[in-house]
């Protein structure tokens, strides 16, 4: 007897499995390889050794990019969040002419004129303003690039908390400064962490443009100095990129899961009577 | 010198008047109702009052002082919204002193006030909780704490009872008004429900599409609506009103004629009849009119009883315990004839039609 469901179950397993296999197979090499001996592109188990991150650590040019990163992360993090509010609050309260037409513009040009076909200009602006060879040159274009779509979130997760709570406020007596602090930005808190996490990650693994306006190799950032990591004779090495790329992911993943633990995901929605 | 006054305010959203040319005055000691259906302004009023809105048009005063143009904080309101508003990241004692602590009130008198309010409205076992923990009773007391604490000149309340199911709402409501006692200053009080602004003002304001269409005690907007308007919309069921003729002094209601000798002579031809339900009695001998029994509505102390009298309905109001009637049944009714309001074709109620006199 055979039992239908039976049979779609298993078959449906069949088609998983090597999708899961794609998936998980590079992360389960990038787990795998950095503590291993005699690192490959396989995912071959040997001696478990430390050996590998030792020599990252040594490597002047790996931590150096690693402080890079950081000043590039955290400035487009700070700028990005810190305009994207005050963006997102005027855009959420204040009813202005234009104000919708100024939002589709923000959303429809950003996502149009993105990446490789960007670069040009991109390039030619940083010239024109001698941003070249500059983190700030970096840090303005990220920043540039992801302040449309953070403008936008922020603003549609504003315009869910309910006015009420500002409006009892200012009747309670308090001043456009102790609304912003002591109420609006308690209770957008989660928004704006969330956009904080999104900008980092993105501006963290950004490759195309510190490749494009930095000269100097010692102001590279973790995802151009992953490419220097080659033998005398021209070989990668496996052992040192792979212990390294678990490190440059390692930030972002602890940051998801701090952020994750310590709010969970769930917002303030209105309030229940 | 009234505590809070209106003169001729106009309040305009783009195209839409919210608030047209309203004018009315409030004592110091009145509970002052705002009363009306939804969208006619009422919400619009408050919030002017509390500077949340300003104006178009018009002059605002509380407690003699210009305050039109004056930010909220300059005009010491305390309000409480529909939705309590109360700040999901505080925690109720929090909540209750934040109008203190804004304010830079030493912490020790910030203490002592939150003790005395929260004590009087026994919410004190509740201080260190957030406001999702409470329920909505309790959140209601609570929003009114952190109004109270503020010892305003107004008091503002945007339907404070519509959040809470009916028992609670009927407990609330008594608290309210044993409260209003207590606050020794105006309050605004802001409702679609006829018998919350009934059961607890000392002055009604009917509203309608912007406009205050009547203004006086319960009693008065009871006993002598001053149009068809504020008529049915107060009481519960509504007042009946019958669109009639006037030929020869006498209501011609539908087919039938009401023998009802008028004294008003300047009465046009068509006009409305008004009549409470309490004031519509069954009986037995020839009465004012011929009517047949719709539906028959028990409620326990009264009884509602739907009857047709050509092609109007009526409602009446019976306080006897066996109703012996049934649906089809043809019977008389009586009006009460102190207790009939004429209304002519605008919906106007011309004075003194309550002392139609009997025959």
């Amino acid at each position: 007897m055979k039992d239908p469901k039976r049979l779609s179950k298993i078959i449906s397993y069949i088609i998983l499995a090597p999708i899961l296999a794609f998936f998980v197979a590079p992360i389960l090499w990038l787990l795998v390889t950095p503590f291993s001996l005699r690192p490959s592109l396989f995912i071959s188990i040997s001696k478990p050794t430390l050996n590998n991150f030792i020599r990252v650590f040594q490597n002047k040019t790996a931590i150096n990019a690693f402080k890079n990163s950081v000043i590039i992360s955290v400035g487009v993090v700070l700028l990005v969040t810190i305009c994207a509010l005050f963006a997102a609050y005027v855009l959420s309260r204040h009813y202005f002419k234009g104000r919708d037409i100024l939002l589709y513009i923000l959303v429809l040009f950003s996502s149009i004129v993105t990446g490789v076909a960007a670069m040009v200009p991109i390039f030619m602006l940083n010239l024109r303003l001698g941003l070249i060879d500059k983190e700030l040159g970096v840090i303005l274009t990220i920043a540039g690039g992801m302040l449309p779509t953070s403008i936008f979130i922020l603003k549609d997760f504003f315009d869910s908390i309910p006015r009420s709570f500002e409006e009892a406020a200012l009747v309670d007596g308090s001043s456009p400064l102790q609304i912003m602090f002591k109420i609006f930005l308690p209770l957008s808190s989660k928004g704006i962490i969330v956009i904080a996490m999104l900008v980092f990650a993105q501006s963290w693994s950004n490759f195309l443009i510190p490749f494009i306006l930095l000269r100097t190799h010692t102001k590279y950032p973790v995802s151009i100095a992953i490419y220097t990591f080659f033998t005398e004779v021209g070989v990668p090495d496996i052992g040192m990129i792979s212990a390294y790329a678990l490190l440059y992911t390692a930030p972002v993943i602890v940051m998801y899961f701090l952020v994750e633990r310590k709010f969970g995901f769930s917002f303030y929605g209105g309030i229940k009577g | 010198m009234p505590w809070v006054e209106f003169v001729n305010v106009v309040k305009r959203f783009s195209d839409v008047t919210a608030v047209n040319n309203v004018s009315f005055s409030i004592e110091k000691h009145d509970f002052f109702t705002l009363l009306g259906p939804s969208g006619c302004g009422k919400t619009t009023t408050l919030r002017l009052i509390a500077g949340l809105e300003i104006p178009d048009d018009g002059k605002i005063f509380i407690a003699d002082q210009d305050v039109t143009y004056k930010l909220p904080k300059e005009r010491n309101v305390a309000m409480v919204f529909q939705n309590y508003a109360l700040y999901p990241h505080m925690t109720v004692r929090e909540n209750i002193s934040y109008p203190l602590v804004v304010r830079k009130i030493p912490k020790g008198e910030i203490e002592k006030r939150v003790r005395f309010v929260a004590e009087s409205l026994q919410i004190s076992q509740l201080l260190d909780r957030y406001p999702q923990q409470i329920s909505g009773g309790q959140q209601q007391r609570v929003a009114l704490a952190r109004a109270m604490i503020q010892t305003p000149t107004v008091f503002l309340l945007d339907e404070p009872l519509s959040n809470l199911d009916a028992k609670l709402r009927l407990e609330a409501r008594s608290f309210l008004k044993h409260l209003y006692t207590e606050l020794g200053t105006a309050v605004v009080y802001v409702t679609h429900d006829q018998a919350e602004a009934m059961a607890l003002s000392t002055k009604i304001a009917v509203m309608d599409n912007g406009c205050i269409k009547q203004i006086g005690s319960p009693k008065e907007i009871y006993n002598e609506p001053a149009n068809i308007f504020v008529a049915s919309f107060i009481g519960n069921p509504p007042m009946n009103i019958i669109p009639c003729k006037i030929s020869d002094r006498h209501f011609l209601v539908g087919e039938q004629r009401l023998q009802l000798p008028i004294p008003l002579t300047e009465l046009e031809e068509d006009a409305y009849l008004g009549i409470r339900p309490e004031n519509i009695q069954i009986v037995t001998a020839q009465g004012d009119l011929r009517a047949q029994i719709f539906v028959i509505e028990p409620l326990g102390v009264e009884t509602i009883i739907t009857f047709n009298v050509d092609s109007f309905q009526l409602k009446c109001l019976a306080f006897e315990d066996d109703i012996p009637y049934k649906p089809g049944d043809m019977i008389w009714i009586r009006f009460r004839r102190d207790k009939i309001h004429i209304f002519d074709k605008d919906g106007n109620r011309i004075q003194g039609s309550e002392t139609c006199d009997s025959h």
